[in-house]
């Protein structure tokens, strides 16, 4: 009796075996195929919440890419401490090429000056930078103030009256904010929320009177008439709102955007880096992505690797500029 | 109007019928059993609703809710055990009219009584959410601060046994829910370390471990006995034109009642049930039945507890503001499928919206028919042994907190919780209480700060507006309703005593 | 004898304790909250020790009665194991030995021990993986 069961358990635990993922003994052998990429799915991690903006652009790039790569692009959403778990996340990641994910600049730097992080940036590796999203000042339509000089006009004489909702303390628009009050020489109140959705609702219910957002996150409230751009932190006028002056054009020496841009874990194979690169270029400069990108309003801005590299260390080299000044 | 009539149209395709079809059944199921309770049955449901669309995905956990609040009367009724909560107060009739042979007409007034709840408070549903949605517009920090406030004062109102325990249980969950980032300055507290912690505990695991596993090892320290085994009926299920009729009165007025109840947060259905079985005896012209067998008494709690159902989905949708735990973790559900609670349900997600309330409906009507004509085969089911229970709700229970981030330190979070929500349950602290104050406190927290940092540190903000007032006195009236209630209670007590003394 | 109520209301004032204390080393703004809960909850366990003392004379459920301690603790320590196991073996290797030491534990009989198994296994396959595609745990062998 006995015997019979022990062969019985064999049988069953070589069945349980054949029902699991063959897929990881052949990875195992493939271990060396390089060649072979990619084969099975590959995940994109994003630092933040499902339904905002680095969502909804990680999930186009992912559709489109489907058609290059051939294989199944999912979208893994790892939030938490203003993106640091999703970033840990993908510096910690097996280098196989079959996870990559989004580095939100300069989110991705600043945590690491303000808190002791549990990545590096020297943890990753860049593919490209996909957007670039610049920082804007926005009112309700049906604010007192009409230009930017009204609303320093006013700050200047209410110190601290003026309320202006950022998406976190020591999240970027709570940077670009401190940096515009450092500039315009006034003191405002800034006042946290748990994400630019709330950040945003705070100001259309009129609980705050102002706020600091990127242009993809508004773009659409604005054409609807709802909230006013006081002035963008660009260097040039935005395309589509051209009739919305530059800070820098009102005096003040401000540019600032949130870039979010592709990476994958620091060992990933050479190779498999070069076809992502290859890969996901040619995913940008296709004409459906094109299309639905601009439905969306992502403002998308290719930079390839070296471009990105640049972008980063001016954006260190700033940042360690201006947090001092601003106290965050 | 045409997003109502969109909704409508597009809960009646093929995908949303099925996915509200088998999540009812489901539900039906897990309700039957005893120890499985609706919340765990939503709550393991979540991984499956992933890759589902949005509505279907909403439909799919409205099915599993409304579902299993019905099918605890199922073994109520025929095994005296009820399977979930909700179904206490129908065990009382219940059992009575199996042992008298009319376990058929028992079965048949609870499943029509749960459709009648279930359906009208669907109406209040259409009619109440978007009103209150907009008035959620003029919610601001302070407003919801008091929100919070209003919200804990219930919990320790409607708190089983004692009072204090209740009041326990949720400044435990409060102290839970400081774990992670501070909402205002972002300095990680109670982390120790972990980043995973640095949004808070996770919280459908959590959810799991505290409602799945814990009945797991409530479960694990009884003997293994064979469970009681349904009869076979005797009767019919389908009831005669006159009981309906007869039952009609009660059923409208327990749906009011159990509508009430689920939108205020914190009562749930077990206590709108024994609300509604007591309105039943009160207004009934054969008082003599009830605790003999009296269809009036099935009639009111199971109507009362459906109508719960349709009711906690207002607060959690308008105001986001779950009413217990199921809507918590349905709340969960939502935040996963992109969509937040509040205005913008019914403006940029009104389709989604409109057709999650169609699809509410169509699934209280499946669970009509799946009830009248398969009702007893369910039953059959109830009696599976708890042996067998064990290694699948476990099992399910991995699957389903790994899957929401694909980690394993989710399955540990769950697996502790599972061991403090057994020692929570042994020792009669109230895990429902834990869970509201956990979603409670850090709306309020925020909500206490923001207002200050608004205010410039002056606490004027918190007495001005007219909504702050409101919610200040019904908190006031809450905290004290329980001494009241008993009072009366006393009162009502003496009454009859008083007349049969004649 | 100390009654349960005691006993909880003992280590409840010690969970306080340990809260303030990990309370103390916040920033004074984060700390804010926790701090106000922790005076609650001292207060609350403070009351709940008073009254389960006055209490200590009434008749008192008896808890553990009936209770199966070698039972409990068997499938706590078995659900452990199997949660500690998912990532050596890979989910379905695990759960199917999860169930048979789980249903052998418990008495269930040969026929349906494996029946139930080989049953589950194959409804989680056939439903998440291949319907629903969801990720599963994955180990180190498999």
């Amino acid at each position: 009796m006995k015997k019979k069961n022990i062969l019985l358990m064999m049988l069953f635990v070589v069945l349980a075996i054949s029902f699991s993922r063959y897929e990881n003994i052949n990875d195992y052998m493939e271990k060396r195929a390089i060649a072979k990429y990619p084969y099975k799915p590959i995940e994109i991690i994003v630092a933040y919440k499902e339904g905002g903006g680095t969502d909804v652009g990680a999930r186009l790039l992912a559709s489109i890419a489907e058609q290059y790569a051939e294989v199944p692009i999912t979208i893994q959403n790892i939030k938490g401490g203003d993106g640091e778990v999703g970033f840990a996340e993908l510096s910690k990641s097996k280098p196989n090429g079959y996870t990559i994910g989004f580095i939100n600049l300069p989110t991705f730097l600043s945590l690491n000056m303000q808190r002791e992080t549990e990545y590096d940036k020297e943890d990753i590796v860049l593919i490209m930078n996909y957007v670039y999203d610049p920082a804007v000042l926005v009112i309700r339509s049906d604010s007192e103030w009409v230009t930017i000089e009204d609303f320093i006009q006013y700050s200047k004489a209410n110190p601290l009256s003026m309320t202006i909702s950022n998406n976190g303390k020591g999240a970027s628009n709570h940077i670009a904010a401190a940096y515009f009050e450092y500039e315009a020489g006034i003191k405002v109140t800034h006042v946290p929320f748990g994400g630019t959705a709330d950040m945003l609702e705070a100001l259309r219910y009129k609980h705050v009177k102002a706020s600091v957002a990127k242009i993809s996150e508004v773009a659409d409230l604005v054409e609807a008439g709802e909230l006013t751009i006081l002035g963008t932190f660009t260097e040039n006028r935005i395309d589509g709102f051209y009739d919305v002056p530059t800070l820098q054009e009102k005096g003040l020496d401000i540019t600032f955007g949130s870039a979010r841009a592709l990476a994958a874990p620091k060992d990933t194979p050479e190779e498999i880096i070069e076809f992502l690169r290859d890969l996901f270029k040619e995913v940008v400069e296709n004409e459906e992505h094109i299309r639905q990108a601009k439905e969306a309003n992502l403002p998308i801005k290719y930079m390839s690797p070296t471009e990105l590299q640049r972008y980063i260390e001016h954006s260190e080299e700033y940042l360690n500029r201006i947090i001092p000044k601003i106290k965050l | 109007m045409s997003d109502i009539l969109y909704g409508l149209m597009n809960a009646l395709n093929w995908i949303n019928l099925i996915a509200a079809l088998f999540s009812v059944s489901a539900g039906i199921l897990v309700g039957a059993l005893p120890g499985l309770s609706a919340a765990m049955g939503v709550a393991l449901l979540i991984p499956v609703t992933f890759g589902m669309p949005a509505d279907t995905a909403l439909i799919s956990l409205a099915g599993v809710y409304c579902g299993a609040v019905y099918g605890g009367s199922i073994s109520a009724i025929l095994l005296h055990t009820p399977g979930t909560s909700s179904a206490a107060a129908t065990a009382l009739d219940g059992y009575q009219l199996t042992l008298r042979g009319k376990a058929g007409k028992a079965l048949g007034t609870a499943t029509i009584s749960s459709f009648i709840g279930g359906i009208l408070s669907t109406i209040a549903l259409y009619l109440l959410s978007p009103p209150l949605a907009k008035l959620a517009l003029s919610f601001g920090p302070a407003e919801y601060f008091w929100l919070s406030i209003f919200g804990l004062t219930i919990i320790a109102g409607v708190s089983s046994k004692s009072i204090l325990k209740g009041l326990i249980s949720g400044v435990v969950g409060l102290a839970i829910s400081t774990i992670g980032m501070d909402p205002i300055t972002g300095v990680p507290r109670f982390t120790f370390g972990v980043r995973y912690l640095l949004d808070g505990v996770p919280f459908t695991a959590m959810l799991i471990g505290l409602f799945s596993m814990s009945q797991v090892l409530i479960m694990a320290e009884s003997k293994m006995k064979d469970k009681a085994k349904a009869k076979d009926l005797e009767d019919k299920v389908m009831l005669s034109w006159g009981e309906i009729k007869r039952i009609l009165p009660t059923c409208l007025r327990s749906t009011v009642i159990g509508t009430v109840t689920g939108i205020l947060p914190g009562a749930g259905g077990t206590i709108a049930a024994y609300m509604g079985y007591n309105e039943a005896k009160r207004f009934s012209k054969h008082k003599e039945e009830f605790g003999q067998g009296s269809i009036e008494g099935v009639a009111g709690a199971e109507a009362a507890n459906n109508a719960v159902t349709g009711g906690s989905l207002i607060p959690t949708l308008t105001l986001g503001i779950p009413g217990n735990s199921v809507t918590a973790i349905l709340l969960g559900g939502l935040i996963i499928q992109g969509m937040r609670s509040g205005p913008e349900l019914f403006t940029s997600h009104a389709r989604v919206t409109y057709t999650f309330f169609a699809g509410f409906a169509v699934v209280n009507v499946f669970m009509l028919f799946v009830g009248l004509f398969a009702g007893k085969y369910f039953a059959k089911v109830a009696s599976v042994k708890d042996s067998i229970l064990i290694p699948i709700v476990f099992a399910l229970s991995v699957i389903g907190s790994f899957s929401i981030y694909n980690r394993m330190f989710d399955v540990w979070v769950m697996f502790i919780f599972g061991i403090i929500g057994y020692f929570v349950k042994k020792l009669d602290l109230n895990p429902a209480a834990i869970v509201l104050a956990l979603i409670l406190g850090p709306i309020g927290e925020s909500g206490l700060r923001r207002t200050l940092i608004l205010s410039r540190g002056s606490y004027a903000p918190f007495f001005t507006s007219t909504v702050s007032w409101v919610l200040i006195i019904m908190s006031i009236v809450s905290l004290f309703s329980p001494i009241l209630m008993e009072k009366l209670a006393e009162g009502r007590a003496s009454k009859p005593k008083a007349e049969t003394n004649k | 004898m100390k009654t349960m109520d005691q006993k909880l209301g003992w280590i409840l004032l010690l969970m306080t304790g340990g809260f303030y204390y990990l309370t103390s080393q916040l920033p004074k703004d984060a700390a804010f909250y926790p701090l106000f809960i922790t005076i609650i909850l001292a207060a609350l366990s403070i009351l709940f020790l008073i009254k389960a003392y006055k209490d200590s004379n009434v008749e008192e459920k008896p808890l553990f009665k009936g209770l199966e301690l070698k039972q409990l603790a068997f499938i706590t320590a078995a659900c452990g194991g199997y949660v500690a196991l998912i990532n050596v073996l890979g989910y379905f290797v695990a759960t199917f030995l999860y169930f048979i030491v789980v249903l052998f534990g418990l008495k269930v009989e040969r026929n349906k021990l494996i029946i139930i198994s080989i049953g589950f296994c194959g409804f989680i396959f056939i439903l998440f993986k291949l319907l629903l595609r969801v990720r599963l745990p994955e180990g180190l062998i498999i």
